[in-house]
This record gives structure tokens, C-alpha cells and sequence, in this order.
């Protein structure tokens, strides 16, 4: 039996299996919230035994079994679902965006957007140019402060995103387990060891959209625009009512908004390098 | 400048039949929202519901003069003059936009 801690900001989680179930990343799902061993708050099980000359995992939490399947790609997207639901009810204290989240120099970025917008795409593609990352995924602002805090998991990245980047064709780049949208596990600290950044309040709030025809760029957009994108992506905004939307316009009014439209990784980087770099010249001329 | 089109004249026209009569009706903003002003638009909030909605500059404009004391035709005029519209399109954006704030319950007669 192993079990192996986590921790996010108070709230810890365990997993334990008699058996690691071969080819699923069952430990590297949030290996930048690992921590010590301990009483925990959830407590998940995966058992692994044999049914119809086949194996069956057996998920359980504190209250029973909570899934059994003979698909080790269903058991660890269950598994995910479920420590996914209890770490954001444990923080629904922030609001919780549908956002990835970057940072340089002290500045920080919010791409905000739908599943297959292209978020974990940039991530990657600014932590492999030295920038740090709040997550992939979702990112939790602090309502009084409009801080962004870390949300950090292992990114969901598809063979073909990592391809993009001939610096990840290693070892470890997101090879073997693939769930059921053919998405892999990638653990960010390949690129960088302490690739988790602290929190900041955000510079920029980029609404990331993938245009195969080209024609890279990045548009200012205004507050309305912007608020009704972030809108779309707020997670638990009707548990905050109307407080919520007084932290997302407070968001907009403090950020440059802008639409991004890109094909290529490469082009993308060079149009955040240069909206960090005039950052920091208009930083520097005002100093 | 876009033409008002056949199809235009026949909505306003339905519009008309549907009870948004310039020089009769007054729209008023309903009382459960909240609104918040943006830079180029607002926020809606219904608390009731729960439901948030943005508007841009334009429909913002129009909700600001649906107070109950405002007709079509008023609303319309001040549109105009803002937007720089002929005098039709502005009856055509406003009973459209109106139509819409009044499907969702955003406004209603005073």
C-alpha cells in the first residue's frame, strides 16, 4: 500500500493503492502539491483486484466506493473528477476562472476561454520561455485583493500540443496515458523545477483563440467584451451574486484585455514577449 | 449607413402590432436589476434570477432612457442624435433592442 499526501491552501487530500495501476499517472496528477504525511480531509482508495479474468479498479473515498470499472482511463478520469469537485468546493472562498495563468517579472496574465481555446498551449509555451505559471486550468482570484492564486495540476496536453515543442521530445514528455479526449499528463516541472508562481494580481486578461487561416495577433478589446468573456468562464460566480461581478469588473478595469488570435506557438510567444517587454521599457522610463 | 430594408419596416411594423407603440409606451427598467457602468457599456444583474447580462454602448445608451417617462419615439431621437443614425435605423435598434430587454424581463411597461 502507498499513500501520498497533498495539500492546497489548508485543504488535504490523500491518495493511496495497493498497487499502482501500470501505465496511469495516479501520482503525478498535482505533483506540485505534494506534502507530508498525515491526517487528511479526503481520502481516496484505488484497489486493484480481478473480475471475469480481467483487472477492476475499485475507487473509494471516506464514504464507500465511488466507481468500479475495468478501464484504467475511466478509474483515473473518476479519480480526477472527484479530487477536482472537493479542491474547489474546499476554495470557494475565491472566485474560480476557467483560465490559465502566467507570470514574468512580477506581472501576471490570465488566459481566459473554453476547453480547446488554447489555453494549455500557451502555458506551455511561456513556461518554456522562462515565464512561471499559476496553472493550466483554473485559476481562484481573492475577491477583496483581485489577487490570482495558483491552481497547480500536472497540464492536460494532447500529443499533438507537445509536438509543437521540439524542446519536450524527452523521456517524460507526456508519453503512455492518454484519457479519453486524448489528452496526456504533463508534469510542468520538466521545463522548470519551481515552475508554480505565487500569486499576483493580474497585468493582462488574454481571451486566447485558435485561427488556423493565421494571421497572428493581439487585439485590444473593450471592458464589455472582455467582462462578458470572463463572465462565461467564472465558475462559481452565482455563489458570490453580485459581489462576483464587482470582482470581475474590478478585474477588467485593473487589466489590458486583449483578443489573441494565433496558429503558431512561435509567433504567439514573440506577441506576450513584446507585451511584457513594453511593461517593463514604460516601467523603466518611469523610473 | 445601412438601408432600412422591406424586412426592417415589416419587424417594426410586428414590433408595433406586439405593444412596443412609440408615443404610448414608456419602458422602466426593472426593478430587481442592478446595473453596473462600464467603459463601452453595463452589467445587468438579476438578483432574482441570477442572471447576469452585458450590454454594449449602444444598448446601455437605450436602457439608460427606458425610465418609464421615455416613449419609443424619445428614446429613439436621442439615440439618433448620439449614434449618428437617420431617424429609421434608430427606430429600428431601438424597438430591437427593446424587444430583447423585454424578452428577458429587463424592462418593462412603467
Amino acid at each position: 500500500m502507498a499513500r501520498n499526501c497533498y495539500e492546497l491552501f489548508g485543504f488535504r487530500f490523500a491518495l493511496t493503492a495497493d498497487r499502482p495501476p501500470v501505465g496511469i499517472p495516479l501520482w503525478a496528477l498535482y505533483p506540485a502539491l505534494r506534502s507530508n504525511p498525515g491526517p487528511c480531509d479526503a481520502e481516496w482508495t484505488v484497489r486493484q483486484a480481478r473480475a471475469n479474468g480481467g483487472p477492476l479498479y475499485v475507487l473509494r473515498d471516506q464514504q464507500g466506493v465511488v466507481h468500479e470499472t475495468g478501464d484504467p482511463v475511466r478509474l483515473l478520469e473518476q479519480l480526477e473528477w472527484a479530487i477536482l469537485l472537493a479542491l474547489l468546493a474546499a476554495q470557494d472562498h475565491f472566485l474560480q476562472l476557467h483560465a490559465a495563468g502566467l507570470v514574468t517579472y512580477d506581472r501576471g496574465l490570465l488566459l481566459v476561454g473554453p476547453s480547446g481555446s488554447g489555453k494549455s498551449t500557451q502555458a506551455l509555451n511561456l513556461l518554456l520561455a522562462g515565464w512561471r505559471c499559476l496553472s493550466d486550468e483554473i485559476i481562484l482570484i481573492e475577491p477583496g485583493s483581485s489577487r490570482a492564486w495558483p491552481f497547480p495540476r500536472s497540464f492536460h496536453a494532447k500529443a499533438a500540443t507537445l509536438r509543437l515543442f521540439p524542446e519536450l521530445r524527452g523521456p517524460d514528455a507526456g508519453r503512455g496515458f492518454a484519457d479519453s479526449s486524448g489528452k496526456s499528463r504533463f508534469d510542468p516541472a520538466v521545463i522548470k523545477k519551481d515552475w508554480v508562481a505565487q500569486p499576483v494580481r493580474p497585468t493582462w486578461l488574454v481571451f486566447p483563440r485558435y485561427s488556423p487561416s493565421g494571421g497572428d495577433e493581439l487585439t485590444p478589446i473593450g471592458e464589455t467584451e472582455a467582462l462578458s468573456m470572463l463572465i462565461e468562464q467564472a465558475i462559481n460566480l452565482t455563489s458570490f451574486g453580485e459581489g462576483g461581478i464587482e470582482v470581475l469588473i474590478r478585474l477588467v478595469r485593473s487589466c489590458a484585455c486583449y483578443r489573441l488570435n494565433t496558429s503558431n506557438v512561435r509567433r504567439a510567444r514573440a506577441l506576450f514577449s513584446e507585451l511584457a517587454a513594453s511593461v517593463r521599457l514604460g516601467e523603466e522610463a518611469h523610473a | 449607413m445601412s438601408r432600412t430594408t422591406a424586412e426592417d419596416k415589416e419587424k417594426v411594423e410586428t414590433d408595433r402590432r406586439d405593444g412596443l407603440m412609440p408615443g404610448v409606451y414608456r419602458p422602466m427598467k426593472a426593478k430587481t436589476i442592478e446595473q453596473k457602468d462600464l467603459r463601452d457599456g453595463c452589467v445587468l444583474y438579476d438578483a432574482h434570477k441570477g442572471d447576469v447580462y452585458t450590454l454594449n454602448s449602444t444598448a446601455s445608451f437605450i436602457l439608460t432612457y427606458c425610465n418609464g417617462d421615455s416613449t419609443i419615439e424619445e428614446i429613439a431621437r436621442q439615440s439618433a442624435l448620439a449614434f449618428g443614425l437617420t431617424p429609421e435605423e434608430a427606430m429600428r435598434d431601438v424597438i430591437s433592442m427593446i424587444s430583447v430587454l423585454q424578452e428577458e424581463e429587463l424592462v418593462g411597461p412603467r
